[in-house]
């Protein structure tokens, strides 16, 4: 098998688990975050630049990324979480934007929107590896990962507390669920995961720019795939990315340009109009019938 | 004398369950509820009654965390408990049911009922109360539907489940009855009655079946226009004068 097929195997388990990490806060929480690129890129760049600048072990960036990650997703989403349904949405679209604009005119550390280049230094230790092979195996894992923590997250307490205060926020609390740290919780466990997401990107394509991790389209990306594969399922994400991630790799490979993007679309609303809730979720309620 | 002087109340003391005491809550210029003061003992059935817009509702969004009151305190088993969280409320043991029904409704019937058990217990022991609860409000033939495919009438009924869910000390009943046939109203107000009595819970419901009320409360607290006009057993409620003037007008 070539790299060229590889890579579309190793895009499609990345999106897969980042658009898992999504779906447990938008599919489960009802918080659809449209921000997640901005944990994404602060998990990329913070291991690119300790590697790149300090030549710091990535496997430390890695730790330090999800650390500052989550401590930035409490610190920004705490005031969002006042507001209900569209205006959450809103109101977290911000913040790629603005790290976005941070990143490109942060020279000293960012080297703005010139980006940087990860040296290409293959070993276990830096998490560089000559075979792509490995990549696959570590997003494949990456991936289960978040299946794991979605399924645990899904039969238990936590889960039920999430959907209770997705359906009616008044209802839940007048069952003692506390809105506040049940969205904090989620929020964090959905940035952590993002933020690996982010050093996996970093450490595999060896090369970030500004946009290239905090761009818009990748937030909008990584909530478009549980749509389709089925919000608040735990499979939703990844049949959402299996479908899509090939698809778009094919048409880029064999269109290009103005007419991938026109089949890309076609194929989304065919799945809003067919499927509203997605493949996975329109399936169970086939079977339930 | 130790230092907690709000020691836990003695069952058997005079000391009420819960005291409401002058609470105050304006909308703009509306005083919805002015200052309104009462008592609830354990195990005792109170009706909340009073014109539309009289501020019941408003008074039970303040009691259970809903709401926040503008002046005025709000005591519980022996705790200050005035403008605390929902969540709080629901965990000192402060069930309710809303008006306007508020299913999860893409949870089943039982793990509707299951996010309150699990407020003190564990997932297993939470399970297996919550379908004991679901029974025993009659909805056991229902325990694996989803609560959005249901009838008001069992959408009401889940309501009632969902505010013993919590294993209360008091429950407050907002119109749960209101939409039932005559059949259904019967067999609530017995369901009501057996909880009261049997597991010594405190009932505030707020109703417009005076029938029902009646002949379930032991007392009756009128509002209206936020201010509580009258508090009395049902027998003298029914002849005051005021109470008669805010339903039906008075002459003057």
């Amino acid at each position: 098998m070539n790299d060229y097929y590889l890579n579309i195997i190793v895009m499609t388990f990345l999106w897969a688990a980042l658009s898992g990490a999504w779906n447990l806060m938008a599919g489960y929480g009802g918080l659809v975050s449209l921000g997640q690129s901005a944990f994404f890129g602060i998990g990329a760049y913070t291991t690119a630049v300790l590697y790149a600048t300090f030549g710091i072990s990535p496997w430390l960036g890695l730790v330090f990324g999800v650390l500052l990650t989550t401590s930035t997703a409490v610190l920004i989403s705490w005031p969002c979480f006042r507001l209900r349904g569209a205006f959450f949405s809103l109101a977290t679209l911000v913040f790629p934007i603005v790290m976005e604009i941070l990143a490109n005119n942060w020279n000293s550390v960012t080297r703005g929107s010139s980006g940087i280049a990860l040296p290409f230094k293959p070993s276990l230790e830096n998490f560089i590896f000559e075979s792509r092979w490995a990549y696959v195996l570590a997003s494949f894992v990456l991936m289960m990962v978040v299946l794991g923590i979605t399924q645990w997250i899904h039969r238990g307490r936590l889960g039920l507390y999430l959907i209770a205060m997705r359906d009616d926020q008044d209802a839940a609390e007048s069952m003692g669920v506390e809105p506040v740290r049940i969205k904090l919780i989620i929020t964090m466990i959905s940035a952590a995961l993002t933020s690996v997401g982010g050093f996996f990107y970093a450490q595999y394509i060896l090369f970030l720019d500004p946009p290239s991790v905090f761009s818009i389209n990748i937030s909008v990306q990584i909530a478009l795939f549980s749509l389709i594969g089925g919000l608040g399922t735990p499979f939703g994400p990844i049949v959402g990315s299996l479908i899509m991630t090939p698809l778009d790799g094919a048409l880029s490979a064999f269109l290009g340009g103005g007419p991938r993007l026109l089949i890309y679309g076609g194929v989304l609303l065919a799945v809003v109009l067919v499927a509203p809730q997605g493949v996975v979720g329109t399936y169970t309620a086939w079977r339930k019938k | 004398m130790t230092a907690t002087s709000f020691s836990p109340v003695n069952k058997d003391s005079a000391v009420p369950l819960m005291q409401i005491d002058n609470l105050v809550r304006r909308f703009g210029g509306l005083v919805a509820v002015n200052q309104v003061s009462f008592n609830v003992h354990s195990g005792e059935i109170v009706g909340l009654i009073g014109p539309n817009g009289a501020g019941k509702t408003t008074l039970f969004n303040i009691i259970s965390g809903h709401l926040k009151a503008d002046s005025g305190r709000l005591f519980f088993d022996g705790q200050d408990i005035t403008n605390a969280r929902a969540a709080k409320c629901a965990r000192v043991g402060i069930g309710r049911t809303f008006q306007i029904v508020k299913p999860l409704t893409t949870l089943t019937v039982h793990e509707n009922v299951m996010v309150g058990a699990l407020l003190n217990n564990s997932l297993k022991v939470a399970r297996e109360k919550a379908a004991h609860i679901v029974e025993r409000v009659g909805m056991g033939d229902l325990m694996h539907r989803l609560s959005g495919s249901l009838t008001l009438e069992s959408r009401k009924r889940l309501e009632l489940a969902r505010a013993l869910s919590v294993e209360p000390k008091i429950i407050l009943l907002d119109e749960i009855l209101a939409g039932l046939n005559a059949s259904e109203v019967e067999e609530s107000i017995h369901l009501i009655r057996n909880f009261a009595q049997e597991d010594k819970l405190a009932v505030i419901m707020i109703e417009h079946n005076l029938h029902a009320v009646m002949s379930l409360a032991q007392k009756i607290v009128v509002l209206d226009y936020g201010v509580k006009i009258a508090q009395d057993v049902p027998e003298v409620i029914v002849r005051d004068p005021k109470v008669v003037a805010a339903y039906l007008g008075s002459d003057d």
